[in-house]
C-alpha cells in the first residue's frame, strides 16, 4: 500500500517536473529543475530494480550534467551579453508585477 | 536593462510558438504512454527475456555479474562502440574553435578548498570501489569512469588553468587508451585463434577486469576533457592568436 | 517493517515536492539552487531508507554516489553562475 502509493507519486512527480522543465522560460530554472529531474528519475530506477543504471544517472543525470549545464549557461549569457543570470532574473521578475 | 527588454521580447515573440510545441509533445506524450501500456499490458511470447540464457552461460563469462557480463563479455563489441563514440566525442570537441575561456572568480575560498581536498581523494576512492564490486554486483566501468570524471570536473572548477597546464600529448593518449586496449585485446583474439573479442575461459576475469580499469580511466578523463569544452590551448598559443586570457586570475 | 521505512521515505519525497516548489517560485537563483541541494540530502535520505526497507543493501552505493556528487552541481553553480563580487562585465548591462 505505502509502497504504490511511493512510485505513483514519484512516477506523478517525474511527469510533472519534465513538463516544467521542458517548458520553463528561465534557462536557469530549467536546468536546476533537470538536476532535479535526474534525482528523482535515479530514484526510479532504483525502485525498477536496476541498481546499475541508478548508479549512472546518479553520476551523469544529476552530477556531470548539472555542472557541465550551469557552465555552459554562463558561456551564453557572458558571451552574450556580459552580465549574470541571476541580475537579469531579478529585475524581470520586479518589471513583471 | 537592456538584456530584459530582449528577452521580454522574444518571450513574447516566442510564446504562441512554445504552446504549439508543448500541444505537440503531450500528443506525443499520449501516445507514447499509450504504446508503453500496451506493451506492458500485453503479454510477449517470452515473458522472461534473455535472463534465464544470460543466466545458464553465466558460469563461462568469468564474472558474477550479470550486467558486466553481458557489457564485456557477450555484448562486448557494443562496449568497444561505445567507447569509440566517447572518443569520437572528444575529438569532435577538440576539433571546435576555441572559446574564450569562462570568466571565473580567481580567489579559491578556503571553504571551497578544502571541500576538493576531501572529495577529490573520496572520489577516485569510490570509483575504484565501484570497479572492484562491478564484477559481482552493480557498478562496473561506465559509473566508475563518471565519478572519476566527477572528481576531474571538480578540480577544473577550481583551477580554471588545469586542462591548459597539463601535457597535450598525454592527454589525449589517456583518452585513448581505454580504446587501443579495447580493440588490442579484439584483434589479440583473433591473432590467438580465437573469434572477434572472444575470451579464454581460464583468462577471462583477468582481461574483463584489466578491460574496465583501462576504460574506466579513458571513461572519466573524457567527460572530464568535455566539461573542459574546446582543446586546451598553451598560453602562448593563446596569447599569439590575439585572445587575451579573460579572467583567469591574471589581470589584478 | 517495509511499510514503516517506505513511509518515511514517501515522507521525505513530499519534501522534495514542496521543495521543488521554492525551485519554480524562487524570486532568486540562490533559492532555486539551494532547493536542488536540499534535494540531494533528502534524496541520500531516501535512498538509505529504501536499502533497508527493501534490504537491498545495493541501494546504499547509490546513495553514496549521491552523496559524494551532490556538491558537484552546487561548486559549478558558485564557480560558475553566480558571482557576488567579480570582474564588472565589458560590454554594458
Amino acid at each position: 500500500m505505502v509502497v504504490s502509493a511511493f512510485d505513483i507519486i514519484l512516477c506523478l512527480t517525474l511527469v510533472w517536473l519534465a513538463w516544467h522543465v521542458l517548458t520553463s522560460q528561465d534557462l536557469f530554472k530549467a536546468v536546476v529543475l533537470f538536476i532535479s529531474f535526474g534525482l528523482l528519475m535515479a530514484l526510479s530506477w532504483v525502485r525498477l530494480q536496476a541498481p546499475d543504471v541508478a548508479l549512472a544517472e546518479a553520476a551523469i543525470g544529476s552530477g556531470l550534467t548539472g555542472a557541465l549545464f550551469l557552465s555552459a549557461l554562463r558561456r551564453m549569457t557572458s558571451h552574450r551579453r556580459g552580465e549574470r543570470r541571476l541580475d537579469c532574473d531579478e529585475v524581470r521578475e520586479d518589471e513583471g508585477q | 536593462m537592456r538584456c530584459v527588454k530582449m528577452k521580454g521580447s522574444e518571450a513574447s515573440g516566442k510564446r504562441r510558438h512554445i504552446s504549439l510545441l508543448s500541444l505537440l509533445s503531450l500528443v506525443m506524450l499520449a501516445g507514447l504512454s499509450a504504446a508503453l501500456a500496451w506493451a506492458f499490458l500485453t503479454p510477449g511470447p517470452d515473458p522472461l527475456g534473455l535472463a534465464h540464457r544470460v543466466d545458464a552461460a553465466l558460469a563461462e563469462s568469468g564474472v558474477e555479474s550479470r550486467v558486466t557480463a553481458v557489457l564485456l563479455n557477450y555484448r562486448a563489441y557494443d562496449t568497444l562502440l561505445e567507447c569509440f563514440v566517447l572518443f569520437l566525442g572528444v575529438a569532435i570537441v577538440w576539433s571546435l574553435q576555441p572559446s574564450r575561456p569562462v570568466r571565473q572568480e580567481p580567489r579559491v575560498d578556503p571553504v571551497l578548498s578544502s571541500l576538493v581536498r576531501l572529495l577529490v581523494p573520496l572520489m577516485v576512492l569510490v570509483g575504484g570501489y565501484l570497479l572492484w564490486a562491478g564484477s559481482s554486483q552493480a557498478g562496473g566501468a561506465f559509473q566508475a569512469g563518471a565519478i572519476l570524471g566527477a572528481a576531474g570536473v571538480l578540480l577544473i572548477l577550481t583551477s580554471s588553468r588545469l586542462l591548459s597546464t597539463m601535457p597535450k600529448g598525454l592527454l589525449a593518449w589517456g583518452i585513448c587508451l581505454g580504446l587501443f586496449f579495447f580493440l588490442a585485446v579484439a584483434v589479440g583474439a583473433v591473432a590467438l585463434g580465437g573469434n572477434f573479442l572472444e575470451y579464454r575461459r581460464s583468462s577471462a576475469t583477468m582481461i574483463i577486469i584489466a578491460l574496465e580499469v583501462v576504460a574506466a580511466f579513458s571513461i572519466g578523463l573524457s567527460l572530464a576533457v568535455f566539461f573542459g569544452g574546446s582543446r586546451p590551448e598553451e598560453p602562448s598559443e593563446r596569447t599569439a592568436a590575439g585572445r587575451p586570457p579573460h579572467g583567469e586570475g591574471e589581470e589584478p | 517493517m517495509t511499510s514503516f521505512y517506505v513511509g518515511v521515505a514517501l515522507v521525505l519525497l513530499l519534501t522534495i515536492i514542496i521543495g521543488l516548489l521554492r525551485v519554480l517560485w524562487g524570486p532568486t537563483a540562490a533559492d532555486r539552487m539551494m532547493a536542488a541541494q536540499l534535494f540531494s540530502t533528502c534524496g541520500v535520505a531516501i535512498l538509505l531508507l529504501l536499502a533497508r526497507g527493501f534490504g537491498q543493501l545495493i541501494i546504499e552505493d547509490v546513495a553514496l554516489v549521491f552523496a559524494l556528487l551532490g556538491a558537484l552541481a552546487i561548486v559549478a553553480f558558485v564557480r560558475r553562475a553566480w558571482k557576488t563580487d567579480g570582474p564588472k562585465p565589458d560590454k554594458g548591462a
